[in-house]
């Protein structure tokens, strides 16, 4: 085990920009070598009454409310281990620190994969993944990420290890506590080891882009695909905002308008029929624009959405990230809402709307500045009260550094924190596991 | 669990009478509340007869306020409360403690909500399963969980349970289909976890609350997803000399990338029993194994799909690849699967269904093993399963009038567990734990393992009031794995 100075970029293990920009200056990191000393760690901090947050490659250290200062990051990059896996089970067992990349290129070897199409895929850790719990480009078609965790290790207080669930795709013995750990941010202790099931790799993937003029066709058309495209594996709409900020060489997004992106995936005849489908359903709507996009430039189109819900590699003072959850009727009207107030503050709006999940992320950039016309607090407060209006919910992904903490990290509250807390406290009885990233400060 | 033929009455007294129980009538109609000892006779087990309680009293609930009244007034008099379906439940997971109070919740029985366009439904808890799909399939949608029981068996028993069924191989558990849930917590206070939505604030309580088996409260309204009828379904019965080619052939079909919607397997026992039943599928009664097997979804590329399936299972040594030439056709080729548990009551009087799960790659080898273990004992045992995710159903047919026989099937069930968990596997696919295997939960399971469940269910019922003395071993049975079966079940 290893302790070093949250100054110290160029080390192996130093803190990530992001845990350095949000944990602050006194954050401390220690990468334990084995479980054993995982254990001693969490009893020392305990003892300590010291804040500590499991980690991996602090990829995803601008979720959540800041934690208290003075935290001890635990990095379990060196628990890194592919501990379990019979291709022919269709599940894999992990340590937590192995990198998703690792993973996706050990899955893919054998034509199985979590589909998930993962946010930061090249820069975080399985562990990550669990306790961040993010979207993945094809939720709607294949589900969140809790329904591929089939079991898991962890540490609670008293460093106490546990297992839940198993290694078996089907499986009722006892609580699904993975289910609780999962989207947890860490707040329920160490996740040490988790137990994948999988899919096979599609026999063929076929992708489109249509750039709409009129962002009421665009709309028409992802509903319409929604409604009759059958079995379709995405349906995403970027507004004109969005689309601008892909990368040049996405030339299929080139053009003004709102663009609608769709994917089929599957056994090569459904494919092939289900796009022959699409295209009568896009020839309705008159799109200004439509490509087929296949290759490199379908692998980085799917990196610039999965990757909408983040800032990148490093923290930046220009950017807020919301999601906005509503059902999937409603995804244009809430997205239109968030337009609206992101505009009213004089500012620009990008929006990609997963259509299938009802999900909208929301992206701008608030201005520097500390006044109360920054583009953050009227924005923030009225994206809460449409949500609410719209029984919807939402969480601030990200905001600057220097703001997250005037921010609740759930832009809608939580009616049942009361009972979270008090299962919370099953994990972590002393406090110690930074209860309020997720919740927000206790009553 | 195990099944009988015809149940034998067992000693049961209701020592406290109508007693305090009667004080119910003030929230439940005297025509709904139940403390006649002949009518709660009705109440003292579910689909695991083994186990025999009778409880305190039974109130018939028509609404989540009825609900809500009756777990308060257990609070306030310190008796424990079990919910309750349909009762199809196959561990002893509604079997009462005793002086329980028994909330059955059948005639919460309402659709409340369909929304087609955002495909899900809001349902009470005694919607039986198959009626929901009855509700939404002219519409093009289904209620996608279809355990055995889904005639009978309650949504709210689905989710106690996390109920599986032969399509859940592609479609997923009960788990994968709650949305949202709205529970009576323990101490009679109200709870809605999760909706409708992709992502809702907070944990994922909704989650963890699924397959707690009534230990963590009372579910009164659920959101459940609806999944678009497929356009499409073939179905077909391939026919096996030996069953480890009937395996191979499983294995070899999800190697390839194929997503059957269900790969059950029946070997040559079950076959006989099913075809000399009211259930009879035109199964060949010759054959080791037959191998049902149901692709479905669009209709483009089903034709390769079916090819390569065949030529899997040509490779395999198919003696025979049967398609359903209509509906009626593959209606009785699921009769046949469906009703395989009934048809084993031709062969003896009792019946012990067990539930293990193996990883798919080990299913040829436990099954030898399960074999070997039934040869050793000297038991009747037939195979009916979930192939394509490795969840086993021995079946062991017995005379429970024998002790001698009934301790062999016990010590047999015992072996066979093991011998799953050995092997990777669980002690349960889908049955839960309920009474019937929560002496093999440390079979599964250390002690830290069970502590952070037994805390977690304290932190939400402290007074352990909701459904107690299930899943979890007292500290006794610990040690001492599966005697409880051998001891506390006198004939």
């Amino acid at each position: 085990m290893q302790e070093a100075p949250a100054s110290d970029h160029l080390s192996a293990l130093s803190l990530s920009p992001h845990e350095h920009a949000f944990y602050g200056s006194e954050a401390r990191i220690v990468a334990p070598d084995s479980y054993e000393e995982l254990e001693t760690i969490v009893r020392d901090a305990e003892r300590e009454r010291r804040h500590m947050i499991p980690a991996g490659l602090g990829a995803h250290a601008y979720l959540g409310n800041p934690p208290p200062g003075n935290v001890l990051v635990v990095s379990l990059r060196k628990l890194n281990r592919i501990l379990r896996y019979e291709p022919g089970d269709f599940t894999v067992g992990v340590e937590t620190g192995l990198t998703l990349s690792e993973l996706r290129a050990t899955l893919e070897a054998n034509g199985q994969e979590i589909p998930l199409d993962l946010p930061s895929a090249a820069r975080g850790t399985v562990g990550g993944l669990v306790a961040a719990a993010p979207s993945g480009l094809r939720r709607g078609r294949h589900g969140p990420v809790r329904a591929y965790v089939i079991g898991a290790h962890a540490l609670r207080g008293g460093a106490t290890r546990y297992k839940t669930g198993g290694m078996v795709v089907k499986n009722v013995a006892g609580y699904e506590v993975m289910k609780f750990l999962t989207g947890s941010l860490g707040t329920a202790g160490p996740i040490v080891e988790v137990n994948f099931k999988l899919r096979p790799l599609p026999e063929r993937r076929a992708a489109h882009v249509a750039v709409f003029q009129d962002p009421d066709a665009a709309w028409r058309f992802a509903d319409n695909l929604r409604s009759r495209g059958r079995e379709p594996a995405a349906i995403w709409v970027l507004n004109d905002e969005a689309r601008r900020q892909a990368p040049r060489m996405l030339e299929s997004l080139n053009g003004d308008g709102v663009a609608v992106f769709w994917l089929f995936e599957g056994q090569s005849g459904r494919v092939a029929w289900q796009e022959s489908q699409a295209g009568s359903i896009l020839d309705e709507q008159a799109p200004s624009r439509h490509s087929a996009v296949s290759g490199s430039e379908l692998d980085l189109l799917i990196d610039f959405l999965a990757d909408f819900d983040s800032p990148g590699a490093g923290p930046r003072v220009d950017l807020a990230i919301a999601k906005l959850s509503a059902l999937p009727n409603q995804i244009r009207h809430v997205q239109d809402e968030a337009q609206r107030v992101v505009l009213e503050a004089e500012l620009a709006p990008a929006t990609a709307c997963d259509v299938l999940s009802g999900l909208v992320t929301l992206r701008w950039s608030p201005r520097r500045d500390a006044t109360e016309a920054n583009g953050l607090d009227r924005p923030i407060a009225d994206l809460g009260r449409t949500l609410l209006a719209q029984q919807g919910t939402g969480t601030l992904l990200y905001l600057p550094p220097q703001v997250r903490q005037s921010h609740n990290y759930l832009l809608t509250p939580d009616a049942n924190a009361s009972l979270a807390r008090r299962l919370l406290k099953v994990f972590d009885p002393n406090s110690v596991f930074c209860p309020e990233k997720l919740l927000g400060p206790g009553p | 669990m195990l099944f009988r033929r015809q149940p034998r009455s067992t000693v049961t007294s209701n020592p406290a009478g109508a007693g305090i129980y009667a004080e119910l009538a003030r929230w439940i109609p005297p025509e709904r509340l139940v403390l006649d000892h002949s009518e709660l006779k009705v109440y003292e087990c579910d689909g695991l007869p083994l186990h025999k309680e009778l409880p305190g009293a039974v109130a018939l609930c028509a609404s989540r306020q009825e609900v809500i009244a009756v777990v308060r007034w257990c609070n306030e008099k310190n008796v424990p409360f079990v919910p309750r379906g349909a009762g199809t439940g196959l561990s002893g997971g509604a079997t009462p403690t005793a002086r329980a109070v028994v909330l059955d919740l059948n005639r919460m029985n309402r659709v409340l909500h369909v929304d087609l366009q955002n495909r899900y439904a809001v349902v009470e808890p005694g919607v039986i399963n198959i009626k929901l799909t009855h509700e939404v399939h002219a519409d093009g949608f289904h209620y996608a969980p279809d355990p055995s029981s889904q005639k009978a068996c309650t949504i709210g028993g689905n989710v106690a349970e996390n109920a599986g069924g032969p399509h859940c191989l592609k479609y997923g558990m009960t788990t994968d289909h709650i949305l949202g849930l709205e529970v009576v917590l323990p101490d009679g206070e109200t709870a809605r976890l999760s909706g409708p939505l992709a992502e809702n604030s907070g944990y994922d309580l909704a989650g963890l609350f699924v397959g707690t088996e009534g230990t963590f409260g009372i579910v009164t309204e659920i959101t459940v997803r609806l999944v678009p009828n497929p356009e499409s379904i073939r179905t077909f019965l391939a026919i096996f000399p030996r069953m480890n080619l009937a395996c191979r052939t499983v294995a070899e079909i999800t190697r390839q990338g194929i997503l059957p919607a269900a790969l059950e397997i029946l070997d040559q026992l079950t076959i006989r029993a099913v075809e000399a039943s009211v259930f009879k599928a035109g199964y060949p009664q010759d054959a080791a194994a037959v191998l049902l097997i149901e692709i479905d979804g669009l209709d483009a590329g089903m034709d390769e799909e079916e090819q390569k399936i065949r030529q899997i299972a040509k490779e395999n040594e198919a003696i025979e690849f049967r398609t359903a030439r209509d509906e009626t056709e593959r209606l009785k080729l699921w009769k046949g699967r469906k009703g395989a548990f009934g048809a084993m009551g031709r062969v003896n009087t009792d019946l012990y269904v067990l539930d293990g799960v193996v990883p798919r790659t080990r299913l040829e080898n436990v099954l030898n093993e399960v074999y070997e273990i039934a040869k050793r004992h000297g038991v009747t045992l037939a195979n009916v399963f979930h192939a394509g995710d490795g969840n086993l159903h021995p079946n062991i047919s017995y005379d429970g009038r024998d002790p001698d026989e009934r301790s062999r099937v016990l010590l047999a069930g015992r072996e066979i567990l093991e011998a799953c968990v050995r092997a990777g596997g669980s002690i349960s696919g889908e049955h839960g734990i309920g009474l019937e295997k929560m002496d093999f939960m440390p079979l599964c399971f250390t002690e830290e393992d069970l502590q952070l469940q037994k805390d977690l269910r304290r932190a939400v019922d402290p007074r352990n009031l909701s459904n107690p003395a299930k899943i979890f071993p007292d500290s006794k049975s610990c040690v001492e794995v599966g005697k409880r079966h051998a001891t506390l079940v006198p004939l």
